[in-house]
């Protein structure tokens, strides 16, 4: 039994604690509290169109949303307030770096590419593009790419639509193939 | 004794050829699940419930609480051979299950691990077994006042016992109720939230978002990270496994104390990944070896497993009794339990007695199923980390996709899955608790019913809530709780200025 020592995260490329700093805890909270505050402005602007009184039968329709988007905007603006009184701790923290951005974005958009591609191509064809494009895209070679798009494709063909009887989206490939 | 009968009109009508297999497909599924990290319990729950809408409800309860034993045994595979939590709950798994792997005691951190989740999963599933009779006892007295009295208590224990900053779970289970309210309402008819927008009419479904907080955003995560797996040379061999097993009884004191623990948390909304924290944390601070702690120690291991694993299993009783979740995964297959055409809450353990203890029996054999599979499947599982994460992660995003079609065959949907993974990257940077706001999405709607309910029954009085001893004990022990970390701060500061 041979046992690698050390821990498992500090990989070649991984900049760790010299990821040059991008986002500080301090601001993601801020934006987090902003998000919060717009998803609850979104509620109450929602909850408007309906009666938001409270009737002899209780509330209505827009009562309950009206009031948690009023919560909601009351709990963004503590935690803004919150996170502004430890603005020093909180500034000196980063959550997100450079490197790390750009790897989690490089790992975001291609998802963002394979929901686009999704309805018009067909899931299959979408899949087996993102899955090739990605497997060459981290160096895997030629090889690993097409092994890895084609057994995927297959084996979720085999399950969604002989198996499991849940037929997933088809696109024009399917059609010309006779397979839609 | 009633119990006892029930327990074995249970057994007949679990044990069938169909039953054991799906347990073991669930269980496989589960540990598969748990093993790789950016997927978890939650994910591997939610990505086959689409799969059982057309099953009976007993099969489809079985193949769902098999793959989440597997999701909670395999997490700590890796955290055990890689010290990378395969899942929340086995976080504390690695503090003492990795150094004894890397001591060359692989072997027998793993086996006291499955061994020790047995004997918690044991445990849950037999105090379920003792309670589940009481609770038919109180069921024919719920009435609207009562439910939502207890969904105000699921959610003031978030706020109290969640861990998280208050304010966070407080935006976390707005957030689930505002989803939750999105399309037609059901009292009035009228369409709420939907912007005009045709693809909101059918409302959120809280599957996509499940996919989207822990799928998509434990991947983003975990690419930032950029991990690597090692390859590490993973054979069991038989004796040693005995050996550990013949050991674990010199450790009673924590499984006895982890197994209480546990139990507690799974049916308080805790979860299984507080359970296993505070247990580890309980034993650090009380165990003769404690100064071992975090070198190896196999106490460390068993405290954390137990108590993840009583937890996990208690945490059904609440959930069908009550309509509680007691952790984010049973949140989600009190969905299913929802789409399956059945009402959770004490009626269920009267009109449903085949699917109540039909699913009860069935966990005492899956979690049997479970250890044994574990142990035997080591290797297997060890090799799939081999393959790159960089392959597996585009994978894992296919079945994310894949399942998040499912749902309703829409591609707006996928654009969701996307939004909220992103919503789950900030929530987890920012320690917003996901769990509650599950919780809200599922039963969002049916606390509003049941409080709209309950005001028209009192003609808009809140004395409604506290109209007889059971609801208003009810209440006030969900008010006590919420207002909780209020108190405790007064307290705090009392003293520190006295």
């Amino acid at each position: 039994m041979t046992q690698e020592s050390g821990t498992s995260q500090a990989g070649p490329g991984h900049a760790g604690g010299g990821d040059a700093p991008l986002l500080s805890r301090l601001a993601l909270e801020l934006i987090g509290a902003l998000v919060v505050l717009g998803f609850g402005a979104t509620v109450i602007w929602g909850a408007l169109e309906h009666d938001i009184g409270w009737g002899d039968d209780g509330p209505q329709p827009g009562t309950l949303p009206f009031w948690l988007g009023v919560i909601a905007m009351l709990a963004a603006v503590a935690i803004a307030v919150q996170a502004l009184r430890k603005s020093e701790a909180l500034g000196a923290q980063i959550v997100l770096g450079r490197t790390a951005a750009k790897q989690t974005a490089a790992f975001l958009l291609p998802i963002a590419a394979l929901v686009a591609l999704t309805v018009p191509l067909g899931l299959y064809l979408a899949m087996g593009i993102y899955l090739f494009g990605m497997v060459m895209w981290h160096g895997h070679g030629l090889k690993a790419a097409i092994v890895t798009a084609v057994a995927a494709i297959v084996f979720n063909w085999v399950a969604f639509e002989y198996w499991f009887l849940l037929p997933l989206p088809k696109g024009p490939i399917e059609a010309l193939l006779g397979l839609g | 004794m009633e119990n006892l009968e029930a327990l074995m009109h249970g057994f007949s009508v679990a044990i069938s050829f169909q039953h054991i297999a799906l347990m073991i497909g669930g269980v496989l599924l589960g540990i598969l699940v748990g093993v790789l990290p950016g997927l978890g319990a939650p994910n591997g729950v939610t990505l086959l419930l689409p799969l059982t809408f057309s099953m009976d409800p007993v099969s489809a309860i079985i193949l769902l609480t098999s793959t989440y034993w597997g999701a909670l045994f395999g997490g700590s595979t890796t955290s055990i051979l890689f010290n990378i939590p395969g899942e929340p709950s086995s976080v504390a798994t690695t503090f003492d299950g990795h150094p004894m792997a890397r001591q060359g005691k692989a072997t027998e951190a793993l086996t006291t691990a499955f061994l020790s989740a047995g004997f918690g999963a044991f445990v849950g599933i037999v105090v379920i077994t003792l309670l589940s009779g009481f609770v038919t006892s109180f069921a024919l007295r719920f009435a609207p006042p009562e439910y939502f009295a207890v969904y105000f208590l699921a959610f003031a224990s978030f706020v109290a016992f969640g861990g998280g900053a208050p304010m966070k779970t407080v935006v976390s289970i707005v957030t689930g109720f505002a989803l939750a309210t999105v399309g037609m309402d059901i009292v009035s008819g009228g369409m709420r939230l939907t912007f005009d927008m045709p693809e909101l009419i059918r409302g959120v479904s809280f599957l996509v978002v499940v996919i989207g907080l822990f799928g998509i955003g434990e991947l983003l995560l975990t690419m930032e990270d950029s991990l690597e797996f090692k390859p590490v040379a993973t054979t069991l061999s038989p004796k040693r496994v005995l050996a550990a097993a013949c050991a674990l009884p010199r450790h009673w004191v924590a499984l006895a104390r982890s197994a209480t623990v546990g139990i507690w948390m799974g049916i308080t909304p805790g979860g299984p990944t507080a359970a296993s924290f505070m247990s580890y944390g309980l034993a650090r601070r009380f165990s003769r070896n404690g100064a071992n702690f975090g070198r190896g120690e196999p106490e460390g291991v068993v405290s954390p497993e137990t108590a993840d694993h009583a937890a996990g299993t208690a945490a059904m009783l609440p959930m069908l009794a009550l309509g509680i979740p007691g952790s984010a995964t049973a949140a989600v297959m009190l969905g299913g339990l929802m789409i399956w055409g059945l009402n959770p809450g004490p009626m269920l353990f009267i009109e449903q007695r085949d699917f109540v203890w039909g699913m009860i029996a069935s966990m005492y054999l899956s979690n049997i199923v479970a250890v044994v599979l574990v142990l035997a499947t080591v290797p297997l599982f060890a090799a799939i980390l081999r393959l790159p994460f960089t392959i597996v992660a585009p994978l894992i995003v296919v079945v994310c996709t894949i399942s998040a079609w499912s749902v309703a065959s829409a591609g707006f949907d996928l654009w969701l899955m996307l939004v909220f993974g992103l919503v789950g990257w900030g929530m987890k940077k920012l320690d917003y608790p996901i769990a509650p706001l599950v919780l809200a999405m599922v039963i969002g709607d049916k606390a509003e019913d049941a409080f709209r309910q309950s005001m028209i029954i009192s003609h808009g009085s809140f004395g409604v809530f506290w109209s007889n001893p059971l609801v208003g004990g009810i209440a006030t022990l969900g008010l006590a709780l919420l207002l909780w970390p209020v108190v405790s701060m007064v307290l705090r500061k009392m003293r520190r200025a006295a």
